[in-house]
């Protein structure tokens, strides 16, 4: 997958607007540790990134066999099988295919796919923000109203509807995403028609930019089940880990320090959620790969034109240029979003820089 | 002009086996500007005390009696009536070693948060107020803007103590202020707290299980025992005339520096366990000079005039002091006990 | 709750570790095992329940054979010849059919076979290379400690639905495939989890008196540390099992589970796929159900060893 010369160069990879993004926000802030903290966060996460991309490339080299055998018929004769390999580069040496690789990658060169014979970026391209724009406002909502669940059961404890509290959290967990998926369509839309039955948009609307159409009426009708169905299966975790390490927290003895200061419920209870919520936070640093998890599959039952969607269309067409491509978005996007939650929360929480 | 009275206070800890009864029929009054030390052993139930003064019991407390501040109860007031009390009238200083800041928040703002929520003032003048009051102990002023991990302990013992003046109370209590502190910080912290006393007429309650202690800083000192008041007088009546052998033996349990080669007496045992008080005298199992009629409780009696004791045998606490002074006598009460 | 992880400890630990050894003694001491276990399982209600529905469940799955009416496989056809297509609950389909005419009742009672073997099997997995990660880099500290850290680290970083479609894509749709990259990815957490308990129990009285006796690192580490660290690495177990039937079915519920295993996920795909979710509620619900009855039951187990473990890290796959 070499690239053709004088070509444009691809639109910069979301993982590198973040990363970007993110170091102008810090470099605004003062501080040489929290300057230090950002950089070697930075450093790691990139690190990990290229160490995921290797094996990728590594994977999809030694596993299929030969890639050229599945685009190709094969009553081709060797020749020209060797041709064509030639023309691909595949010919050559491991490591130079290697190079090559990582330098397209960093420049969004993805290359074309084998079921679309287009551009994997122009395949792939809208597919990002279609999933972020699923993924992020959910597991946000999952993670303000989890915590807010945990402080509310930590704090008041012995109440009957604490006791349902504790009682529905493991059975969410058992609740398979797909499954809540398909019982909200048969509810919701097929039964009671509330809703639309898939798909990010309803057909015939035309839009002429993609920001339009994210904050039309529509769009957002198509988006309140899939919402719904991740927001509820994503509630249990945070909420259990809050109320533990809230429940942790209660003993400790600047709280006590505080009621004797005189102040409201609300100003301890204030100190005691902030207390708490490192472990919450070390939680919310990995959780994006879970909801990638989750919103791959409600993608699926919902029809929603996303990476996940893309990518299972992409392993039943055998189309491996874009299934390589979608894996590496992926992970590029989760990385970013542990990082710039990391990132995020050491401003929040000094003690966490000066480690 | 009393400034806090105990009258007959009980608290309980409804626990999910039996009921502790952490103290029982305290009762005692402080002027305005005195202090009082309140010495006893871990579990005597002094810091309950401390707690109670401030309503900041754990849930499962159960106060009974009165607690009088300038004239109105503490106990029968409301939440909101109790919080314009905290800080306000009454402020505590807690042992810094402990987690008594809050670590993710500056020092400034935690002293900040005290001054706003009782008087209207707007930040700026809160934090010039924070400022001030470093000053005040001997800290400099831009600290405020530290975390409370970058301060070191006696740093930190003093930002407590700049906290706690920070509405200028007519009380403070001070619960172990300096436990965890060298002598030489000690020394330098109830140096600062009389200077502050002295400008501002603060009376104060110094909780501590040293007696030494209490004995240099306070005018008077109530000696607590397993949740009651054993003797109660004027610190240097204490030091020279102890009437409850409990307090004989603390007594002589301190090192005294001038006193070299003097021999250190220990009282052997535990106290009792506070689910099932004893019936008579709490420390009779422990002490020398336990007879029959120990089995009934003693009255806390005023035997002279400012001196309180609760011991049946009060008559005899000149023979009780000259045996107490003595490391075989109490050696004889832990074997007694021992064997008991 | 301290009180009770040292009695945890004390009990379950001191069950395997025992002051005996030779083969009697060992058999010996697996039975005590097994009676502390299931001590503390049943201890609270959620470990009742838990252990209840299991049962139930390792039941149905052993006698589902006998229990089945017919053949999940087979296409069913009406009195009148025609296929047994969709067909509501009814005394021969007590579950109703399928969209091709079989016999959904036989096939969910299959299905506990399938998701009992994928659970347990990479539990097994994932709780041993886990456990041995985690003991090893708690134990060792420094270099080998870090390494394997930032090893953790990378699998941390590693999506493990996508990676699973991944997998499947370049080596083909089969169960083993399947297991062993989930085994290959949840590791991860156990690792973490026992080596930060490693790391606290490392310091310990009877580690430092081992030591000073003369003991090897491998003796101490197994023999000293492992019983303790048990407890722990059994509720990740039970997690490991949890995460694994639950990525499974979604791995089969998107079409890229193995065909030739007949999991709850795949009669889902089936409904789904056939575009019946719309009318054949008993097709959608039984399956769902079952699979959130066993995870939810697996939960309140781990629930109950929780709260007695308190382990120090609260993670997730």
């Amino acid at each position: 997958m070499s690239r053709p010369a004088g070509e444009m160069m691809r639109a910069p990879l979301p993982a590198l607007r973040v990363i970007r993004a993110g170091s102008a926000l810090a470099r605004a802030r003062t501080g040489t540790p929290m300057r230090r903290y950002i950089f070697r966060r930075l450093l790691q996460n990139a690190f990990l990134l290229w160490v995921l991309t290797s094996m990728m490339f590594l994977l999809f080299r030694v596993l299929p066999g030969d890639p050229v055998s599945i685009i190709l018929s094969a009553e081709l004769s060797e020749e020209s099988r060797q041709s064509i390999r030639d023309a691909w580069g595949l010919s050559r040496p491991l490591w130079s295919q290697y190079v090559t690789y990582i330098l397209n990658v960093v420049h969004g060169e993805f290359g074309i796919s084998f079921q679309y014979q287009k551009p994997v970026w122009d395949v792939l391209g809208d597919k990002v923000v279609n999933t972020l724009v699923l993924m992020i406002p959910s597991t946000a909502a999952a993670v303000v109203l989890g915590i807010l669940a945990g402080m509310y059961f930590g704090w008041r404890r012995g109440s009957r509807l604490e006791r349902l509290g504790v009682l529905l959290p493991p059975i969410i967990r058992g609740l398979p995403v797909f499954w809540l998926g398909i019982l909200l369509l048969m509810a919701f839309s097929y039964g009671l028609n509330w809703f639309p039955n898939g798909g990010m948009r309803s057909m015939g609307t035309f839009v002429t930019s993609r920001w339009q159409l994210f904050f039309s009426w529509d769009f957002l009708w198509h988006l309140t089940l899939p919402f719904l169905c991740m927001t509820i299966t994503s509630l249990p975790e945070p909420m259990l880990i809050m109320r533990s390490s809230l429940l942790e927290t209660k003993g400790e003895d600047y709280l006590e320090l505080i009621e004797a200061k005189g102040v409201s419920e609300w100003v301890v209870l204030k100190h005691a959620a902030r207390g708490s919520l490192l472990p919450v936070m070390t939680w919310v640093f990995h959780m994006f790969g879970y909801a990638m998890a989750s919103t791959v599959v409600i993608e699926i039952v919902f029809a929603w034109p996303g990476l996940g969607r893309e990518i299972v269309n992409a392993v039943n067409a055998y189309d491996y240029p874009v299934i390589q491509a979608a894996f590496f978005l992926i992970s590029a996007i989760i990385i970013s979003l542990n990082l710039l939650m990391d990132l995020l929360y050491g401003f929040l929480d000094p003690r966490v820089v000066v480690q | 002009m009393t400034l806090v009275e105990l009258d007959r206070l009980k608290v309980k800890f409804r626990t999910s086996r039996r009921d502790l009864h952490a103290i029982d029929n305290v009762s005692f009054a402080l002027s305005e500007g005195e202090s009082l030390g309140l010495v006893g052993e871990s579990g005597c139930g002094k810091t309950t005390v401390a707690r109670a003064l401030l309503r900041i019991l754990p849930g499962n407390a159960a106060a009974t009696g009165r607690i009088l501040f300038r004239g109105r109860d503490l106990l029968a007031m409301s939440l909101d009536e109790i919080r314009q009390v905290r800080w306000r009238e009454i402020a505590l200083v807690t042992q810094s070693a402990m987690n008594a800041l809050d670590p993710i928040y500056r020092v400034g703002t935690q002293i900040v948060e005290a001054v706003r929520a009782h008087e209207r003032c707007s930040r700026s003048v809160a934090w010039e107020r924070a400022e001030r009051l470093f000053k005040l102990v001997g800290l400099k002023a831009e600290w405020v803007r530290r975390y409370p991990h970058e301060f070191s302990g006696g740093m930190r013992q003093r930002a407590i103590i700049a906290m706690a003046l920070a509405l200028n109370p007519p009380l403070i209590i001070a619960d172990e202020p300096s436990t965890a502190l060298d002598v030489i910080m000690q020394d330098q912290v109830f140096a600062e707290i009389d200077r502050i006393r002295a400008e501002r007429g603060t009376a104060l309650i110094l909780i501590t299980h040293d007696i030494s202690l209490v004995a240099e800083n306070c005018d008077r000192i109530a000696v607590m025992y397993a949740g009651q008041i054993a003797e109660m007088a004027s610190a240097n009546v204490i030091l020279e005339r102890p009437l409850h052998p409990y307090t004989i033996g603390l007594l002589n349990a301190s090192a005294d520096i001038a006193h070299r080669g003097m021999d250190l007496i220990s009282i052997a045992g535990a106290p009792p366990d506070l689910t099932h008080p004893p019936a008579g005298c709490r420390f009779a199992p422990r002490c020398p000079f336990a007879r029959a009629k120990c089995n009934e409780p003693p009255p806390l009696v005023e035997h002279e005039e400012g001196h309180w004791v609760a011991c049946h045998f009060a008559e005899e606490a000149q023979a009780f002091r000259r045996a107490g002074a003595e490391a075989s006598t109490w050696e004889a009460a832990a074997a007694a006990t021992a064997a008991a | 709750m301290r009180a009770d992880s040292a009695k945890l400890d004390h009990g379950i630990g001191a069950a395997v570790a025992g002051n005996d050894f030779g083969p009697i003694s060992r058999l010996r001491r697996s039975g005590r095992v097994v009676r502390e276990l299931g001590r503390v399982l049943l201890a609270d209600a959620y470990g009742r329940v838990g252990v209840g529905i299991l049962v139930f469940f390792l039941v149905l799955a052993i006698i589902a054979p006998t229990l089945a009416p017919m053949d999940p496989w087979a296409n069913n056809y009406r009195a009148n010849g025609s296929l047994a297509r969709l067909d509501g609950p009814s005394w021969h389909h007590p579950l109703g059919t399928t969209f091709y005419g079989q016999d959904v009742l036989s096939q969910l009672l299959l299905g506990t076979r399938q998701t009992m073997l994928v659970g347990f099997v990479t539990a097994v997995l994932i709780g041993f290379i886990g456990t041995n990660v985690g003991l090893v880099a708690g134990y060792s500290g420094r270099i080998t400690d870090d390494v394997l850290m930032r090893v953790t680290d990378f699998f941390y970083a590693i999506p493990f639905l996508p990676f699973m479609i991944v997998m499947v894509a370049l080596i083909g749709r089969s169960l083993p495939v399947i297991i062993a990259s989930m085994a290959f990815i949840f590791w991860r957490t156990a690792a973490r989890v026992v080596r930060a308990q490693v790391l606290t129990l490392r310091t310990r009285p009877y580690v430092l008196a081992a030591r000073a006796s003369g003991a090897g690192h491998l003796r101490i580490m197994y023999v000293h540390i492992l019983p303790n660290v048990l407890p722990l690495g059994f509720l990740y177990l039970i997690f490991g099992a949890a995460w694994a039937i639950l990525t499974e079915s979604s791995l089969s519920f998107i079409g890229l589970g193995d065909p030739n295993h007949l999991s709850w996920g795949l009669m889902l795909n089936q409904a789904f796929v056939t575009g019946s979710i719309r009318y054949a509620w008993w097709w959608v619900i039984p399956p769902g159900l079952a699979l959130m009855t066993f995870l939810a039951s697996l939960y309140f187990l781990g629930r109950g060893l929780e709260e007695r473990a308190n382990p120090r890290l609260r993670d997730h796959p």
